[in-house]
């Protein structure tokens, strides 16, 4: 570029003309352009310069580009002259509305901090009252050289609304997120966990992480604003480029770290399910217990010492979770165990004893999403021997492999066709527990660092060559 | 090439800039600003790609602004973005505004009429809509309900009949 070559030369030998010059072409050239190579003009002024007239050359055009360009554009070009002259460490603010609540979600964002967290300044940015020790409970990472912030969101605070909820944001009201939008400048990596679109992103380098794209493109949309936007599943990335009409950039699945033993534990006659018992049935718990009922009156005798095991966390008051116990007691299903909210150590236990896994979420279901994007808790069955039975739709197909990692089924008739064959048959358990457990590993906690270091790695490369 | 303390003062320079800009930064609330762009773009939305969830949703959402605009008479507070001669624009708009009013409360009476029967014919809808829904959903798991008890008639039936053929 002609522009780009002037400037430059000019920055290395005649410093005195350079803010005259980016002057006429901030006012003839497009902004973007000049301001791309920029960082270029001033690592060459400061390689080539004595250190006074630097002092004197920088903050007059720090001003130049602050008048045509904003403010936030020369409050960048010196973060980003910081740390390519190794000043400080690369800073990384990660935002999610719901960092105070356990989730998959969030672990992904905590998991992302604890992979980066010795190379990058990084600071959690939460709208609510959260912990560094909470996260560590929650998700088992030690994240001590990361801070928190937290950043109230005014509208939602005086409101009284208990938790952020984007929904009710529309272009009747002021985009409440400005404030975590300004935020994201004092960063050169934002991050933002939270899928929620309505933060435009001023940071020198912008991320947004999707875990199903909720919202179309409305009011406030600025998902396509971000540099890169990773995915969780393939399933997900069909469903941005849909309804957001982007390309997502990166593919990078959720860390699951639930392997407890290299060999298969021993197993008793459980059927399990692990899902939350949401208050519109997503999950389809009471599905689960019709099917096992059906079966144990059809198949009496392959099936008189199997239970089925429901687990899952549930709000109290849940009128879903009453409406399964109420169908438990009215009939005879003495075999049906239902587990609300246990330990953690008590789920692992339950995941080692079970041999086969239960997933229906997307069974029935029209909305995208309603199906699993994912499906965390499948992958944590498999990481313990179990084989999954899951419905063939979502991120399930990505994870279970159909006849050797597990079975999908796309009807309740196909669902008990191979549950019966599976727990006739022991050589097949055995195979296709084998084959679970191998397919569990592509998921770990290992697995997504590396992808994550490898990817901020080529990242930060971009951000410090010239 | 600097060296080590040259390099320290320089760092000290940027830091100072920063602060500089931070300072001025935090006075200002607009993004626009910020970045010296406009960033809202209005997205029209393709009701047909929709899916049953966000149709609904969107019916609420509409139904609610359609609720909060009945009322088209003006009303609200007279203001002016200019420094110096907005006191004397208010004040005309003002006068204007109530010399007007009285002439075109008639006609805003009726739109305001014809807006609230709009309204009330779009709920109703909705609830008509909404309860017709209802029974399709009940009538839709009656059937399923009825394909599973065929179902392990049929399963039943036919165990019966392997376990006669084995005997």
């Amino acid at each position: 570029m002609k522009e780009s070559n002037s400037l430059i030369k000019l920055a290395r030998d005649y410093p005195d003309k350079l803010p005259h010059l980016l002057k006429k072409y901030y006012k003839y050239k497009k902004i973007e352009e000049i301001n791309q190579i920029l960082p270029s003009i001033i690592v060459t002024l400061i390689k080539n310069n004595k250190l006074e007239k630097i002092q004197k050359i920088l903050p007059t055009l720090v001003k130049i580009v602050s008048k045509f360009s904003g403010l936030q554009s020369a409050y960048n070009l010196l973060s980003r002259i910081e740390v390519i002259f190794g000043f400080r460490k690369p800073s990384i603010g990660i935002y999610d509305h719901t960092f105070h609540l356990i989730g998959g979600g969030q672990k992904y964002g905590c998991t992302i901090a604890y992979a980066l967290q010795n190379n990058f300044d990084i600071t959690l940015i939460s709208n609510k009252e959260v912990t560094l020790q909470d996260l560590k409970n929650w998700y088992n990472l030690d994240l001590s050289n990361c801070k928190i912030k937290i950043v109230k969101i005014p509208f939602f605070e005086e409101k009284g609304f208990n938790e952020i909820d984007p929904g009710v944001v529309t272009f009747r009201i002021k985009n409440p997120f400005h404030i975590i939008s300004k935020e994201s400048g004092n960063y050169d990596i934002f991050v933002n966990n939270s899928m929620l679109e309505m933060i435009y992103p001023l940071s020198n380098i912008s991320i947004i992480i999707c875990h199903f794209p909720e919202r179309r493109r409305s009011s406030y949309f600025y998902a396509n604003k971000y540099n890169h936007i990773i995915y969780n599943s393939k399933y997900t990335g069909e469903w941005i480029k849909k309804k957001w009409k982007i390309n997502p950039t990166k593919h990078i699945y959720p860390p699951v770290d639930m392997i407890d033993s290299e060999y298969m534990p021993k197993k008793e006659n459980i059927i399990l399910s692990v899902a939350r018992f949401e208050i519109g049935g997503s999950k389809q718990q009471l599905e689960m217990i019709k099917v096992f009922a059906s079966l144990k009156k059809i198949y009496s005798e392959d099936l008189k010492n199997w239970r089925l095991i429901l687990t899952g966390g549930s709000i109290k008051n849940n009128p879903y979770l009453n409406r399964i116990r109420d169908f438990l007691e009215s009939g005879q299903n003495s075999n049906i165990e239902l587990k609300v909210n246990i330990s953690i150590d008590e789920l692992k236990s339950l995941y080692k004893k079970a041999k086969i896994f239960w997933h229906f979420c997307g069974l029935n279901q029209t909305d995208p999403s309603m199906i699993e994007h994912f499906g965390m808790s499948i992958v944590e069955a498999m990481q313990n021997w179990c084989v999954p039975i899951v419905f063939n739709g979502g991120g399930q197909r990505e994870i279970v492999e159909d006849g050797i990692s597990g079975y999908r089924f796309s009807t309740i008739g196909e669902l008990k066709e191979k549950t019966i064959k599976l727990v006739r048959d022991r050589n097949l358990f055995r195979k296709l527990s084998e084959g679970a457990f191998i397919r569990g590993k592509h998921f770990t906690k290992d697995v997504f660092i590396a992808e994550i270091k490898n990817f901020f790695n080529q990242i930060l490369n971009l951000y410090t060559k010239m | 090439m600097m060296d080590t303390n040259q390099l320290l003062i320089l760092k000290e320079k940027i830091f100072s800039l920063k602060e500089e800009l931070s300072l001025k930064r935090e006075k200002i609330k607009e993004i626009e600003k910020l970045i010296d762009k406009e960033i809202d773009v209005k997205y029209r939305i393709n009701f047909w790609e929709l899916t049953e969830n966000e149709l609904d949703k969107e019916m609420g959402t509409r139904l609610s602004i359609l609720n909060e605009d009945i009322d088209c008479i003006p009303s609200g507070e007279i203001k002016s973005h200019r420094k110096i001669i907005g006191v004397f624009i208010i004040f005309l708009k003002k006068i204007i505004r109530k010399l007007t009013l009285p002439y075109l409360r008639f006609i805003f009476e009726r739109q305001k009429n014809f807006n609230e029967e709009i309204v009330a014919y779009q709920l109703a809808s909705f609830i008509r809509f909404r309860q017709i829904e209802e029974k399709l959903n009940n009538l839709k798991q009656n059937i399923e309900e009825l394909k599973e008890k065929q179902e392990t008639i049929i399963e039943a039936i036919n165990s019966l009949l392997k376990k006669n053929e084995r005997e």
